[in-house]
């Protein structure tokens, strides 16, 4: 596969997907490990759990897959790739703009927003019926929650402190 | 709740790179980048009405591309103009490009170890907390006895038990709510 499909597979891939990492983990394991075995499915599969494990949004595990095959321009190239169509969104707010005080339109973003909401719960649950297994997890759960809201204290470091927290049970429990 | 070009607060792009940086070392994906995007520009610097924050996401949902990429570049042209857009998704990726490629390099180390797997079972409960914080405060407005609430069930519910695909539960939300709530906004506030 030559650096430009490359470039084209993720841009459309990533378009057909919404952006959505699990819906594009599909489409790219059938193209780069089935179709054109450019990757095995142990990187492809390790790429995945980097985006599972690192900070910010889970799609940047392609990051690592653009930089298992062309190193550093590869990474690059794949970011910027799936990074560039959020530019949409601009034009689509200006039309907002304009029609946002017909009633439709406010009961159209207020259904969004709502369901939207509902999803963050979804997500929620999912990752959690997954990731709540054991004590440990449930420790770091609730510690998480204790920090934020009993404690006051920021997201950033009530999420790394209980997870700190778990890794130390983890650990202690292992040995 | 989107005000005139002129009411707008505009933020230094050194700020702007500050906080989509900070929302950049969130873990738990797309959502544990916008709980701390919630925290620094509605909770911490009164930036945006969490209204505002929670309706650029909903849009960004259902737009072709990442959602916190919509995000970031409504966000940041929001706050500092076109160079804002480039100054928040730089910023918001670099934490996470940087430590994703750090990893590919250490492959031949990690890849069968179980060091990937602790860190995994610590870091992804602690993600779902985030995520269940960022729920609770973006959804607060809406948190009240109304259709709102009907709304958030059911579309939960239809992810949950019909496995409905994100982009079509919350395309199906709008598009109820243009026939069901139009107008009632008035009326409820």
């Amino acid at each position: 596969m030559s650096y430009t499909q490359f470039l084209l597979v993720i841009l459309t891939y990533n378009l057909l997907a919404f952006g959505n990492g699990s819906a594009l983990l599909v489409l790219l394991q059938h193209r780069l490990v089935q179709d054109a075995s450019i990757l095995n499915l142990d990187q492809f599969l390790y790429a995945y759990a980097l985006g599972r494990i690192t900070p910010g949004q889970n799609n940047l595990y392609l990051a690592s897959i653009g930089y298992m095959i062309y190193g550093w321009l590869g990474a690059l190239t794949a970011i910027a790739a799936i990074q560039v169509p959020g530019y949409i969104v601009l034009p689509v707010l200006k039309i907002y703009e304009r029609v946002r005080h017909q009633r439709a339109v406010q009961g159209f973003i207020r259904g969004l927003t709502a369901a939207s909401v509902g999803f963050m719960f979804t997500v929620a649950l999912n990752i959690g019926r997954e990731a709540l297994i054991g004590i440990v997890p449930w420790i770091v759960f609730l510690a998480t929650l204790a920090l934020v809201f009993l404690a006051r204290r920021g997201l950033l470091l009530g999420m790394a402190a209980a997870a700190a927290l778990g890794l130390v049970l983890k650990l202690g429990l292992s040995i | 709740m989107v005000e005139s070009d002129e009411q707008r607060v505009r933020l230094s792009l050194g700020q702007l790179f500050v906080v989509f940086f900070k929302a950049g070392c969130a873990f738990g994906g797309g959502l544990g980048v916008l709980a701390l995007l919630q925290e620094q520009l509605v909770t911490l610097r009164r930036l945006l009405p969490d209204k505002e924050l929670l309706t650029l996401w909903s849009i960004g949902r259902i737009m072709p591309c990442g959602t916190m990429t919509a995000v970031a570049v409504a966000v940041g042209h929001r706050l500092a103009g076109f160079p804002g857009t480039v100054v928040a998704l730089v910023a918001m990726i670099l934490p996470g490009f940087v430590c994703v490629v750090l990893l590919t390099i250490a492959y031949g180390w990690l890849a069968h170890g179980a060091v990937l797997e602790d860190i995994d079972a610590t870091l992804l409960p602690a993600a779902v907390g985030v995520i269940v914080i960022s729920a609770v405060r973006l959804g607060w407005p809406i948190f009240r006895p109304s259709l709102d609430l009907v709304f958030i069930a059911v579309s939960c519910l239809a992810a949950l038990i019909f496995d409905v695909g994100p982009v079509i539960v919350i395309l199906a939300g709008g598009i109820a709510g243009a026939f069901l709530l139009r107008g009632k906004e008035e009326r409820d506030e």
